[in-house]
């Protein structure tokens, strides 16, 4: 037999709700949060690559995770990954990418003369799922 | 009368925790798993379809692929590769673009993308946890695993582990190279996803990636967007979590 539960949201039967009509069910599977964490960088010069965070998560397998950036100075976010083209129409990114052991933070830019990021303060802030991404 | 339900997560109070400090409350959802699952594309060039989830309309989804353009790992696809993903009422597809043999895994969830809705908001104050060790909770396991040995992968969802919260999405039209401007009501900074509808005239939806003809950003009252394209104007969906990226 099988056993379960489910709440529904205000104005719905839980008896005879859809599951978008639902707040949680167990016949449903959500994704479950491993860690979440937080960095701050400050990029010195103007570097064509830096690993901004290295985490390491040894969950052995690729997990689901996201990332956002924040910069206070000019108090915007958003989710990574982030992307411009430089002044020279090169493309500079800083994105997230994780392996089976580590989760990243990176910034690669392709640009010969790239952006003056010197002395940026950018906040990353990272959640890394116990369900798998692979 | 109204019944109910709220537990908050590990160390906050359920009776007076922020939204966002919470791990379910029956007055706004989680989000569900619908869909999970990996895809390999060949490299025809041709549509090809990567899951039919049928639920009847367009849901939220965002995927994970390999970056084969760089390092070879995993990362969010939000870069360049978003635009070949579009979903619709029946299925997500990956139309070909690239050429190539790309390998994602998908998330897609019980929410609409084209459906104004805004669920109740009980707090938005952050609250301090008050560390105690007395965590009290509730855990589900997935079917086939004992919930009490199961490990939090194998759950399908538990407080210990905190899932994402929606707040809203929000809907409309857009014009093309104009920046749109919505407001998330949360005086903090949340994490969200900005779907455009049609971009490649096939009445699908993809997530707004940021590139050389488009953008997306927040700021603690609003999300803010643009995107340049061949039409005049675009459908909007933006999905909105509680979860902050910054409070």
């Amino acid at each position: 037999m099988a056993y379960g539960i489910k709440i529904s949201l205000p104005g719905f039967d839980a008896k005879t709700a859809t599951t978008e009509q639902l707040a949680i069910t167990s016949e449903k599977s959500m994704l479950k949060q491993e860690r979440k964490g937080s960095t701050t960088y400050t990029f010195s010069g103007s570097p064509a690559s830096a690993t901004i965070l290295t985490v390491t998560h040894n969950l052995g397998y690729v997990p689901a995770a996201i990332c956002s950036w924040y910069r206070s100075s000019i108090n915007e976010g958003g989710i990574l990954s982030y992307v411009e083209f430089t002044p020279s129409f090169e493309l500079e990114e800083i994105f997230f990418e994780m392996t089976t052991t580590q989760f990243f933070i990176k910034y690669v830019s392709n640009d010969p003369t790239p952006t003056n990021r010197n002395g940026q303060v950018w906040t990353f802030d990272y959640t890394i799922w116990y369900d798998p991404a692979t | 009368m109204a019944y109910g339900a709220r537990v908050s997560r590990a160390g906050f109070n359920a009776s007076t925790c922020a939204d966002f400090e919470s791990a379910f409350d029956s007055r706004y959802p989680n989000l569900k798993i619908a869909f999970q699952g990996a895809f390999t594309s060949t490299s025809s060039t041709s549509s090809q379809t990567i899951v039919t989830h049928n639920l009847g309309y367009a849901p939220v989804f965002w995927f994970y692929i390999k970056d084969i353009y760089g390092t070879n790992n995993i990362t969010l696809g939000t870069k360049g590769y978003s635009k070949g993903f579009r979903i619709n009422s029946t299925n997500l597809i990956y139309d070909g673009g690239a050429g190539a043999v790309l390998e994602i895994y998908y998330y897609i969830f019980h929410q609409q993308i084209d459906q104004n809705i805004t669920y109740n908001t009980v707090s938005n104050t952050p609250t301090t946890p008050s560390g105690s060790s007395n965590a009290y909770g509730i855990k589900v396991s997935k079917t086939g695993f004992d919930v009490k040995t199961a490990s939090p992968k194998d759950l399908a969802w538990s407080s210990e582990y905190p899932s994402p919260i929606l707040q809203k999405v929000i809907t409309g039209t857009m014009t093309t190279g104009v920046e749109e401007t919505v407001s998330h009501g949360l005086n903090y900074y949340p994490q969200y996803f900005v779907y455009l509808k049609n971009i490649n005239g096939d009445n699908r939806w993809q997530i707004l990636e940021n590139a050389f003809d488009s953008y997306t950003y927040c700021t603690s009252s609003d999300i803010k967007f643009n995107f340049t394209g061949i039409n005049p104007t675009y459908d909007y969906g933006v999905m909105i979590l509680k979860d902050p990226v910054k409070v």
